[in-house]
């Protein structure tokens, strides 16, 4: 993976990872915390957007992932799915492994030429009274 | 907006460490690189020269430095002639730390030095000229 | 003012410099975009153009040939002009000097002014171990066992005292870092000094060593089990079961594939083509000078 040459992302991403504290899920394993259970989650998260192609969350978890999806998506635009690096990875953040023939079978042909962004990150207005957390809406863009 | 959070310097408790800094201090063993009967009694016997005072402002010897050292019973002084420790650039690294026995009149206790030596020791003068008579390879 | 207050407003700084191109109040350094923003504002008596990326495509192993002259991944330490000024320096040094390419596992040949020698030359032999930062400030080790004690130097690629970079082996290795060499076996950091140059056609692809070493007893200069190296072997034989343990529970295999992490600490493909890209245009104007070059008049 440290091999990967990438192609510069096109949102703004923020410079600096977040940990991601509140991801605390009780698995049959134990609790799911710290770096690993971070990773974990963002690899449901994007398996999530992938396949339903628009989520509603909170927005500094979406933001999160939306990294990951792009590089994934990029990546897999670039290389395609002979590629072994490019499978090792998709095979990893993919969880639920129906996803992978969508991602290169529908997903690919759809974002080939763009040159833009693939996902667009909303902000959800603040509904009365609410609470403190911003809420957010990520899509891939083309998802009618 | 931003959520409840503590600031981190209330509830810090934590101590550091340094890595591994490979230095010349008192209680090093060093090794003795030159022909001269102690070293070669000392090292078959298994208890190498032991560092027990370094002339230095600070107590941490580099190469080039005197030292003295006692070795089978007595003190000896002696020169670092290589260093285990991280150097600057240019400067050899050497995987053990040597040293040159050197009697009270500045004399060394060997004849032959069985080793290379850094080149920028070839830049001192005063006692280590004596030293770099007996040396073979320079590095 | 409390406490907490404090450290809120320190951490929304803290949080808005993340995203990159907001100052703090009391800072003394420019952004850079705040610098382009002023360069190129329309309200400035003298507009600058707004600068064109050079038409030259560089050939595609400038990246592997000159990759001491990609920055710093990390955004804090980066600066523009440092960094052209920096090249430009780089470009002027490697006129006068041939730098070759290698990587860490090829054997090199330095040959150093030290004004005690001799012949006012010193050379040494090494297999090079690690080879480190950008820019001007690139710099290896060499790692070579003579007269039964390993000596390794370490060598800045710009440090003007440096008269000669011979490649005599261009290989790799299996790993990125060779500092294992230190508890393997010293027949395998030995290298004659009089070694003859193996010959490597231009343009052929690097060959890699898939040598495997045997690790030596204990005590090691590090603690190599928990590093992933692949050219070493035979560690598991000295550890103990409560290191192996903690071994099993310190290590971090999500990391391998944390993509987001290895965008961060790299340099995209646009911004290294475009820094390339200079390179090429600079060395060819400077072929052009070279060819151009009237001959001397001897009377």
């Amino acid at each position: 993976m440290n091999k990967i040459s990438f192609n510069a992302l096109k949102h703004a991403y923020r410079l600096r990872h977040r940990n991601l504290k509140r991801v605390q899920e009780r698995l049959p394993t134990g609790y799911r915390i710290g770096p690993r259970g971070r990773i974990d989650y963002l690899r449901n998260s994007v398996t999530n957007l992938f396949r339903e192609e628009r989520v509603e969350g909170t927005w500094d978890y979406l933001d999160e992932t939306r990294g990951y999806a792009e590089l994934i998506l990029q990546q897999s635009i670039k290389n395609g799915y002979d590629h072994e690096v490019t499978k090792e990875m998709v095979d990893y953040w993919i969880v639920e492994k129906d996803i992978i023939p969508k991602l290169f079978e529908v997903l690919v042909p759809r974002f080939e030429d763009y040159d833009t962004a693939y996902t667009k990150l909303y902000t959800l207005p603040y509904v009365y009274p609410g609470g403190p957390k911003r809420m957010g809406l990520l899509e891939l863009k083309g998802n009618f | 907006m931003a959520g409840r959070f503590i600031p981190e310097l209330l509830f810090k408790r934590q101590f550091g460490t340094t890595p591994l800094l490979n230095e010349i201090r008192k209680m090093a063993r060093l090794r003795v690189v030159d022909n001269s009967i102690l070293g070669r009694q000392a090292e078959l016997e298994g208890k190498p020269a032991k560092c027990i005072h370094v002339y230095n402002k600070n107590g941490v010897g580099t190469i080039g430095d005197k030292v003295l050292v006692a070795i089978k019973g007595q003190k000896k002084r002696a020169f670092l002639v290589g260093v285990r420790q991280k150097q600057k650039a240019m400067v050899p690294r050497f995987d053990s730390n040597n040293i040159v026995l050197i009697e009270d009149s500045g004399q060394p206790t060997g004849t032959r030095i069985r080793v290379p030596i850094p080149s920028l020791l070839r830049g001192k003068k005063g006692e280590f000229s004596k030293i770099l008579a007996c040396a073979t390879k320079f590095v | 003012m409390s406490v907490f207050r404090r450290a809120l407003i320190a951490s929304n700084i803290r949080n808005l410099e993340c995203y990159c191109g907001v100052q703090k109040r009391f800072s003394n350094t420019l952004f850079d975009g705040t610098l382009e923003k002023h360069r190129r504002s329309e309200l400035s008596h003298d507009r600058e153009k707004t600068e064109s990326f050079p038409p030259f495509e560089a050939p595609k192993d400038y990246k592997k040939k000159y990759p001491d002259f990609l920055p710093n991944a990390d955004w804090k330490k980066r600066d523009r002009i440092t960094e052209k000024l920096e090249r430009k320096d780089m470009l002027r040094r490697r006129a006068v000097l041939n730098i070759p390419e290698f990587y860490p596992g090829s054997i090199l040949a330095i040959t150093v002014s030290d004004p005690y020698a001799p012949g006012k030359y010193n050379r040494f032999v090494g297999i090079c171990i690690a080879k480190n930062g950008n820019g001007l400030r690139t710099s290896f080790t060499l790692r070579n066992v003579v007269d039964n004690i390993g000596v390794e130097i370490l060598y800045e690629l710009y440090n003007p005292t440096i008269q000669k970079v011979e490649v005599l082996k261009l290989e790799k290795r299996l790993d990125e870092e060779l500092y294992y060499l230190r508890d393997c076996d010293p027949k395998y950091s030995t290298f004659n000094f009089n070694m003859e140059p193996v010959q490597h056609p231009p343009g052929a692809p690097i060959p890699v060593n898939d040598i495997v070493l045997k690790i030596g007893p204990r005590p090691w200069n590090q603690k190599w089990h928990r590093q992933n190296l692949k050219g070493v072997e035979g560690l598991d034989e000295h550890l103990r079961e409560v290191e192996k343990k903690l071994a099993e529970k310190t290590a971090e295999p999500w990391e391998k594939y944390d993509i987001m992490k290895t965008y961060r600490n790299s340099i995209h493909e646009e911004e290294s083509e475009r820094i390339l890209s200079e390179v090429y245009e600079k060395n060819l104007h400077n072929q052009k000078l070279k060819e151009n070059r009237k001959p001397l008049k001897m009377d």
